[in-house]
């Protein structure tokens, strides 16, 4: 187990990529304090990670919320001792519109989430990780903003914003041990892609496979990506062997990015 | 450690030799599945304008093109299998530049472009390309480096070595054994879909 002993966030945990990731980092020893909105799914990740042998607990957050922030680090630190993993995967998908019909609060609301929940997440997180001259955080973004996806601007605007992010903060943490990536998945297995390749094949008046196609067909390796692919990285680069990664954007992606 | 090994040596930049090299493998382990073209050389310190076209062939021939051959020769192999692992061990400099040492630095960039093509070119066949940029690593390579350097400009050895580690995050050396886990990495399953990327294990000193 390379996270044994460790404890570690994940945010946005009750679903998707997050919930694997969770499972994942447990799987690999880490104590995972799940952080989502929405305290039922959560409870479901639990009893999957417990079912399977893990440690979770459950803290419902709203990342928005600097004093919600604050309460889950503090919580995390009084109830397990420390914190030395930070998994920043929260995030929501924001308005599809072009950019003259998007409102200013709609083009807000989706940074709130996916830039300044991050930002609050980092700073309540780095004092502690300071402190001990150790520390890992992953912040998960997106190959969107990296290439074009019209209709998404402010989903893509964030998603490179958490690159920019991560850059800077690695040289401001470097000196004390606290490592910060960013993993960018590519598109991924699962629920939220088979709606996409649906209304896609609709829209188009083309098959399944064909829609299938226009996503996995531009990827070197011709395929989806899985969750799992993107929380074996996460666990790569908070585990010993990712000791000297810093700074950095990895794509995972079946090669649809390369930049 | 109780590994397997075979001992091979072989000149990369000689297409016989390689194919030899390839050719005895096969006959000892019935295939590959993984290849890590690590092998490289300095090339010259000179500037551009010194260099001679041997010096610049000479670095070429070995950093690139015997990547090139080996790579060559593995495929059909990785092909028939439709599964296989290229791992190109590139540099941070390129990425950064480096005075003095421009066929080592174009080599090392030269790189990266032929892993993201060739990425695409074997990607149907379910084999991965990848290129890591080790960072200034700790060894007597490095040593060497800073002692002449703390010699040649009247400076503490410590303030040599400063001036590689002070531009990255983490302010210190990487260890050969990060380069080796990074390979292992996007050799092993974990690894499955990622492919046709540069991987920087540079302690942060570049992100790009």
């Amino acid at each position: 187990m390379r996270l044994n002993g460790k404890v570690a966030i994940v945010t946005g945990a009750s679903q998707g990529i997050g919930q694997v990731i969770a499972q994942v980092v447990a799987r690999e020893g880490a104590v995972t304090i799940l952080a989502a909105r929405s305290g039922n799914n959560l409870k479901a990740t639990s009893e999957m990670i417990a079912d399977a042998g893990g440690e979770s607990h459950v803290t419902p957050v709203d990342i928005t919320d600097e004093v919600s922030v604050k309460n889950l680090m503090d919580e995390t630190v009084s109830r397990f001792g420390t914190l030395d993993i930070l998994i920043n995967n929260a995030g929501v998908a924001g308005p599809m519109k072009a950019v003259e019909e998007i409102s200013a609060e709609e083009w807000e609301e989706c940074f709130a989430v996916n830039v300044t929940g991050m930002f609050l997440c980092c700073k309540h997180a780095i004092p502690v990780m300071k402190e001990k001259r150790s520390g890992r955080i992953v912040n998960i973004s997106s190959l969107s903003g990296k290439r074009p996806l019209v209709h998404r601007s402010p989903y893509t605007a964030s998603k490179m914003a958490v690159i920019g992010l991560t850059r800077t903060l690695a040289f401001e943490v470097g000196e004390f041990g606290v490592t910060v990536n960013t993993v960018c998945p590519g598109a991924t297995e699962g629920e939220r892609i088979r709606l996409v390749i649906e209304n896609e094949s609709k829209a188009l008046g083309i098959s399944l496979e064909e829609a299938e196609r226009n996503f996995t067909g531009a990827a070197a390796l011709k395929t989806f990506v899985t969750p799992e692919d993107t929380a074996n990285m996460c666990v790569f680069l908070c585990s010993e062997e990712g000791r000297h990664m810093t700074g950095q954007d990895i794509n995972v992606t079946a090669g649809l990015c390369w930049y | 450690m109780g590994g397997g090994c075979l001992v091979a040596p072989t000149d990369l930049t000689d297409k016989t030799a390689v194919e030899q090299l390839v050719g005895k493998t096969l006959s000892e382990y019935a295939t590959i599945d993984i290849l890590i073209n690590n092998s490289g050389i300095a090339g010259p310190t000179k500037r551009c304008e010194d260099m001679s076209r041997e010096e610049w062939d000479n670095c070429f021939s070995v950093n690139m093109t015997g990547v090139f051959l080996m790579t060559r020769a593995v495929l059909p192999i990785m092909k028939k299998n439709r599964s296989g692992r290229i791992i190109n061990v590139s540099s941070v400099t390129g990425k950064r530049p480096l005075p003095g040492r421009t066929p080592h630095a174009a080599s090392k960039m030269a790189l990266i472009g032929f892993t993201r093509t060739l990425a695409f070119e074997v990607g149907e066949f379910g084999i991965t390309a990848n290129t890591i940029c080790p960072g200034s690593t700790e060894g007597p390579r490095i040593k060497r480096v800073c002692e002449e350097m703390a010699l040649a400009e009247n400076i503490s050895y410590e303030d040599a070595a400063a001036t590689f580690t002070a531009p990255a995050a983490l302010k210190r050396f990487v260890r050969p054994e990060d380069h080796a886990a990074a390979c292992i990495f996007l050799a092993s399953e974990d690894g499955a879909n990622i492919t046709g990327q540069d991987i920087n294990v540079s302690g942060g000193l570049t992100w790009y």
